[in-house]
């Protein structure tokens, strides 16, 4: 059980003094873990799952190694680039605190660790709550006005908004039958072909609604996203890269969870309905304020709206291609982001003389970076056209795979999903007209960023080991992201094995064997 | 006492608490708040109580647990006012400080003689409109309809009713309200709502526990903004007027 090891290092690694080595080393620790549990998840016949407690007990199928994968690498990396957002912090912060930084960063990884492995609903529950209270305090770290302003409201928000899932949750228990009490909450058990047939529908469909409203609020789904440009604006950059990358992912998991039970209940008409819906409405609310002229990290943090919507969407189409596609996308997007926010946090260090001269207002100032630090001007100018969806970058692909599967949807209507085809053809309409105007949207951000007067001297014409060591990351998130456009490898682990793992559990609740 | 006679004194505690809900709702100012909140918070704990008493005739252990659970909302009921004094008043003091000040006698006294005028300012800002009372009965309205449709138990449906209110309710306080404070209440509000939901409506098992668990949470999330986020609002602002978080747009 590599995982208990590493769930107690992480737990562990909070005492203060080494702290960023200790983060990475563990965090690298926890992600070769996490991939040879992968390993052993996708060999094993039956999910392992471990009972510590009744009440607590963790359960390990493919879909939720994916996540734990997921996490780990995009905490991976971003525990690196706390090594400058710390440098940068002790310079224009009065309430300069590394220890209570790398803590708040560590807990906040734990616990977004946890969200995928428990089995008790409820817990997970627990779990996404505590992602939401550890976030705050480290979108609060910086202690300026705009960071307060943004974590009270991003607090305030999806506390409202989350305790809707648990009244969901709350109404799943009351529609399980007296007598089977023992299983309750249990989602592992819940798929149980007694316990599903005899769910109260009412009920089950009533839960599905707060579920999604609730964890949509944590997922960034509009119309209650209001929260996300704020905190993701104001945050530091590698806060902003999980809290993008990965904290928005876990709320969809939880989202996932109840889907499955929904659609074991209902046909899955009705959750389909909902979250192309949900998704679309995501997709043309971010479209406007991609367009507007605004702060950069705004701009991405709107973005991940956008990519949320994308997501949503995929899962809603429901076929077998287009979850594929929507749990693709989900790794692509968070791989993308993450390498988008951590590149502009290191040019926005850069910049900081300048910037903290000038009111903080003028941060869009910053332009003609490809002149000045050319390096990072061309991860930004890549990392930018991998979130569009350009080939040969990964995220072309999965937001193919969902659009293909969205016309052929419409083409030939399978039996099992029946959304009323000319909803679906309307939607697959929008989709393609908004994500194409986001596309302009972002490349007019990028380059405004990119081109343009450069407002400091270049100061890579002799890098340094450090600087050296900073960039190799980012060359390794490119390079991922450009095999995944290419082709899903099979190496480290088996990933279309575990992606179609995944969509069968999403399909029928659990892996039947092949 | 059978369990039906238990199941009508909750029902009732509960109409109580929807009264105390609508009160807040339509009072303006915070001082005024507090106590209805505080009678909302003892019935509560009383309907606690009163699911433990039952639980350990049927089962020790579950209801040993819940009878230790009532003690949040009589602990609620005893923190919240010294809580919210000190949250109204601007100090520049570390967070661990922070929570001791709250069993100073002398700190809280004078906080309390500052933080009474900047709840009764905000009296005059914003009167409640009779809109806000409109809102309420229709949100009564709904919630009661919902419920009843769903549930067959009458008594069990009313219940279910209530906490759904309470919900809606505080999402009403929420929203009415313009100053922190009283989103902060709009929060406990609907906290209790779920509590009680979560000890009335639960079938008897561990569920109820791991509920309740989540709960207490919930309450943390609230003390935490209370306790870290609040003093560093007025430290940059300078008051607790809603409107004046509104930099981030767009």
């Amino acid at each position: 059980m590599p995982f208990l090891a590493c769930a107690a290092v992480l737990v562990f690694r909070r005492k203060p003094g080494w702290l960023n080595a200790c983060t990475i080393l563990f965090s690298l620790i926890s992600l070769l873990a996490s991939l040879r549990l992968a390993d052993e998840v996708l060999k094993a016949s039956e999910p392992p799952s471990f009972d510590f407690f009744p009440a607590v007990a963790l359960y390990l199928d493919s879909l939720s190694i994916y996540f734990v994968l997921l996490v780990n690498l995009v905490a991976f990396i971003t525990s690196i680039y706390a090594i400058p957002f710390l440098k940068y912090d002790q310079q224009y912060n009065r309430f300069h605190n590394p220890a209570y930084f790398h803590a708040f960063l560590n807990l906040f990884h734990l616990t977004m660790l946890l969200v995928p492995m428990v089995d008790n609903l409820v817990i997970l529950w627990i779990a996404v709550e505590l992602t939401t209270i550890f976030s705050t305090l480290l979108v609060h770290y910086q202690r300026s006005q705009w960071a307060v302003e943004a974590s009270w409201k991003f607090l305030m928000i999806t506390t409202t908004g989350i305790i809707f899932a648990l009244l969901g949750t709350l109404f799943l228990i009351n529609a399980i039958p007296p007598k089977t009490e023992e299983s309750i909450m249990r989602w592992s058990m819940m798929l149980n072909r007694d316990i599903v047939n005899n769910l109260d529908k009412n009920l089950v469909m009533l839960s599905f609604l707060f579920v999604l409203i609730g964890y949509g609020t944590k997922a960034g789904l509009a119309p209650m996203h209001t929260w996300l440009p704020d905190g993701h604006g104001e945050a530091p950059s590698p806060v902003s890269a999980l809290l993008s990358g990965v904290m928005l992912k876990s709320a969809l998991y939880a989202i996932l969870r109840f889907y499955v039970v929904t659609n074991l209940v209902f046909s899955p008409a009705f959750t389909s309905m909902l979250l192309i819906l949900a998704g679309l409405f995501s997709l043309i609310l971010a479209t406007p304020f991609i367009l507007k002229k605004n702060k950069f990290k705004r701009i991405l943090a709107y973005h991940s709206l956008e990519h949320m919507g994308i997501i949503t969407f995929g899962i809603g189409i429901g076929t077998s291609a287009a979850l594929f596609g929507a749990l693709l996308h989900v790794l692509n997007h968070a791989l993308t982001k993450a390498l988008m926010f951590l590149v502009y946090g290191n040019i926005q260090y850069a910049h900081s003389k300048h910037l903290q001269s000038s009111s903080a207002d003028e941060e869009e100032q910053i332009s003609g970076v490809l002149k000045s630090m050319p390096l990072y001007g061309t991860f930004l100018g890549l990392g930018g056209l991998a979130l569009v969806g350009s080939p040969p970058f990964s995220i072309f692909m999965s937001k193919l795979m969902i659009l293909w599967s969205a016309i052929s949807e419409v083409l030939h209507p399978s039996t099992t999903i029946s959304i009323p085809r000319g909803i679906l053809i309307g939607a697959v309409v929008l989709f393609v007209v908004t994500v194409t105007m986001i596309f302009g949207g972002l490349v007019s951000h990028v380059s405004r960023v990119l081109l343009g007067k450069p407002l400091i001297r270049s100061d890579e014409s002799k890098p340094s080991w450090y600087s050296l060591a900073l960039m190799t990351p980012f060359v390794f998130l490119i390079f991922m992201l450009f095999v995944f456009g290419v082709c899903i490898p099979d190496w480290p682990i088996d990933f279309p094995q575990l992606l179609n793992n995944c969509v069968e559990i999403l399909q029928q609740g659990r892996v039947t064997g092949s | 006492m059978n369990a039906e006679t238990f199941e009508i004194i909750c029902n009732v505690l509960a109409f109580f608490m929807l009264f105390m809900a609508i009160m807040i709702s339509t009072t303006s100012t915070v001082n005024r708040m507090i106590p209805l909140y505080q009678i909302q918070s003892g019935l509560l704990a009383l309907i606690t109580g009163f699911t433990a008493v039952q639980f350990i005739n049927q089962k020790l252990l579950y209801g040993m647990v819940v009878l230790v659970f009532s003690a949040v909302p009589l602990l609620l009921l005893l923190i919240i006012k010294p809580l919210l004094v000190l949250a109204s008043v601007p100090e520049d003091v570390s967070p661990e400080k922070r929570i001791k000040r709250l069993f100073d006698k002398q700190v809280l006294g004078e906080a309390r003689q500052r933080a009474y005028p900047a709840w009764l300012a905000q009296c005059t800002t914003r009167p409640i409109a009779f809109g806000t009372a409109l809102l309420d009965l229709f949100l009564l309205t709904l919630a009661f309809l919902i419920a009843f449709s769903l549930v067959k138990k009458p008594l069990t449906a009313n219940l279910l009713a209530i906490s759904f209110s309470l919900l809606l309710l505080g999402l009403s306080v929420m929203r009415s309200k313009t100053d922190i404070i009283s989103q902060i209440m709009g929060l406990l509000i609907m906290e209790h709502g779920m509590f009680l939901a979560a000890i009335r409506l639960i079938p008897m098992s561990l569920a109820i526990v791991a509920f309740v668990v989540s709960l207490i949470l919930y309450v943390m999330v609230t003390l935490t903004i209370l306790v870290i986020l609040l003093p560093d609002i007025h430290r940059i602002s300078g008051t607790i007027q809603v409107d004046q978080q509104e930099r981030l747009q767009g």
